[in-house]
């Protein structure tokens, strides 16, 4: 698989997190990671297991592969679903057949798997080895142990980066149901505190989430017309009110972000951003900087100023730039840089070149 | 900052004015200390007139900047919050020294070995000489190259860290006064000043002396805690000032 390919399975992949409607760079971010290294770079010849939390974007996650499965790896076959919840499990063998062949050629969608028993996930088993024409799909509150490509899906409230992304998601579908109105959404503010309240309790749903905008979105129309922001004072007056935040909350979770950010802090080594700058790798800067220093320490009896220093790399960069020439007359020296003339040092240039490197007088 | 004072300019701490002024935080930099014309901010953000009239309205409206004959130009003001400081500080702050590849112009940090109640005197002091100062050298006529610096007085009463860089000690100040700001502790002690400025690459050096010439006088038997007094160049422009 060369990198062409890959690039275009990306991008395969983040056209089909658009089409189904993925929200929050996080989770696209993970979801592309699995969905290329489990379905695109394996041709779909192996089965994917999904498994996360409830709300955590499991069934997106598998119209993200069917419509990755359809449009990068050429897969017309179509998709079929099942909700393990709303089989009887004397049914199950026969559903499964019976999907397996509907789905011949494009993918099996099978939901709620933790609900399985055993029995009926050695039959998933069995239909993963014996329907290979199949792209088998596992959707799963906790890990199976069947065999294939795994995807886990992290809770929302561990996504920090999401939850801003889809406040304002939700925002927008839920404002969009209101009468017109100049509202831009919520403020910085009051997006934390709402992001405080996902992360102090845990919440791993994403529906969790649009509950609590849409909450206070409605509590702030039902005071009158959306203001230009959905600021802290009206957002808190909800969380407060109807999930039993604090202020302590919002205040512990400011100082762990501000702590979490700090620690992540790490600018690139000075030798690094140099060597970025110059296009030259930092073990070779490092190197000459120690060249330089043993240079700059042989300016005995004189004071190491900004004049003196430069003089004195000056000379050893000319100096050393001769040695490399291997030059033994100015005519070598010239010819070092090219046998055409523009690539050459004028004489003259050449002439004050080698009085400068060899000390000669030119008084 | 849009023009030079020497009045203390007024402080703004509405959350709806703090939201448009981080939204609006290029462009208010692009207007400058002004007055600066339409097809002057259309040349400077890129950015088609109509967009940038109705823009332009919010803040004025909402008082951040004034509308005149030959345009527009910022409000005086000191913008201060105390919560979403982690927003603030990734934004502001971290993102911009760690991305920029040009080391900072100048960057001292002191330590006090005296009370931290001190720190309330050198933040009277520094508010009436050098951050006055450099508000009015970052308001004075825009030249035509201008670079765009970021400018950080803070402090904390926290202690600090044995750290080896000026920089790591620095971000261990800045880390010190945003938990504390975010907190709501050491009040007045606490600071955490973060302008931008829109200046010429002298006048950012005229500024980055004044900020080092002003701590290293401080007599560190005067106050306690530690300050940190920095200028960085970033890759962007302004006369503003937002304190927090």
């Amino acid at each position: 698989m060369d990198l062409r390919t890959d690039v275009a399975g990306i991008e395969a992949i983040g056209g089909a997190l658009d089409d189904c409607g993925a929200v929050g760079d996080a989770f696209r971010e993970r979801v592309t990671r699995g969905v290329l290294s489990g379905v695109v770079l394996r041709q779909a010849r192996d089965p994917i297991h999904v498994h996360g939390a409830p709300g955590t974007g499991k069934s997106l996650v598998a119209d993200v592969v069917h419509t990755v499965a359809s449009s990068a790896l050429g897969r017309a076959g179509a998709r079929v679903d099942i909700d393990c919840s709303a089989v009887v499990p004397g049914q199950l063998p026969g559903a499964l057949v019976d999907a397996a062949s509907d789905a011949a050629g494009g993918t099996l969608v099978v939901d709620r798997m933790e609900l399985l028993s055993a029995d009926g996930l050695a039959r998933v088993e069995r239909l993963q080895r014996g329907a290979p024409d199949v792209l088998l799909v596992g959707l799963t509150e906790t890990p199976t142990g069947l065999t294939g490509a795994r995807m886990k899906l992290t809770p929302l409230h561990e996504r920090e980066r999401d939850i801003w992304s889809l406040v304002d998601h939700y925002f927008e579908r839920t404002a969009a149901e209101l009468p017109a109105h100049d509202c831009l959404g919520f403020s910085r503010q009051s997006k934390a505190d709402i992001a405080a309240r996902v992360q102090g309790a845990s919440v791993a749903s994403v529906a969790v989430l649009r509950d609590i905008v849409r909450d206070c979105i409605y509590q702030a129309a039902a005071d009158g017309p959306l203001p230009e922001r959905l600021t802290s004072e009206g957002v808190r007056v909800v969380l407060e009110a109807r999930y039993g935040q604090v202020a302590q909350t919002r205040t512990d979770r400011d100082v762990a972000l501000l702590e979490s950010a700090f620690a992540a802090f790490e600018p690139p080594r000075m030798a690094d951003r140099l060597a970025e700058v110059h296009g030259i790798p930092a073990e070779v800067l490092e190197r000459q900087a120690e060249i330089l220093r043993v240079a700059i320490d042989t300016l005995d009896g004189l004071p190491k100023s900004y004049r003196n220093i430069m003089d004195r790399v000056d000379d050893v960069q000319r100096a050393s730039l001769w040695l490399l020439s291997e030059a033994e007359t100015q005519a070598e020296f010239r010819r070092f840089f090219g046998s055409e003339r523009f690539m050459q040092p004028t004489k003259s240039v050449a002439w004050a070149f080698f009085n400068r490197v060899f000390k000669r007088d030119m008084g | 900052m849009a023009t030079a004072t020497h009045t203390a300019p007024p402080r703004r701490t509405d959350e709806v004015v703090w939201e448009l002024l981080r939204d609006e935080w290029d462009l208010l930099l692009a207007v400058g200390s002004g007055p600066t014309s339409l097809d002057t901010l259309v040349r400077r953000t890129d950015v088609g007139p109509d967009a940038l009239v109705r823009r332009l309205g919010r803040l004025t409206a909402h008082g951040l900047l004034d509308q005149g004959e030959e345009g527009w130009t910022l409000v005086a003001a000191v913008y201060e919050r105390q919560e979403a400081m982690s927003s603030y500080i990734q934004e502001l702050v971290l993102s911009r020294v760690s991305s920029g590849v040009a080391p900072a112009l100048e960057l001292v940090v002191r330590r006090g070995i005296g009370p931290v109640e001190g720190l309330a005197e050198v933040h009277r002091s520094a508010d009436d000489t050098v951050l006055r100062e450099v508000v009015e050298i970052a308001s004075g006529p825009e030249p035509e190259h201008v670079g765009r610096y970021l400018v950080v007085f803070a402090a904390t009463t926290l202690p600090l860290g044995e750290r080896d860089s000026g920089l790591a000690r620095a971000m261990d100040v800045l880390r010190g006064a945003a938990i504390e700001r975010a907190r709501g502790a050491a009040s007045g002690l606490a600071r955490m000043w973060v302008g931008e400025m829109r200046v010429s690459p002298e006048n950012a050096v005229l500024v980055a002396g004044r900020l080092e010439k002003f701590a290293r006088a401080l007599n560190p038997t005067s106050f306690g805690g530690a300050l940190v007094v920095a200028v960085w160049p970033v890759s962007g422009a302004a006369q503003d000032e937002v304190a927090n």
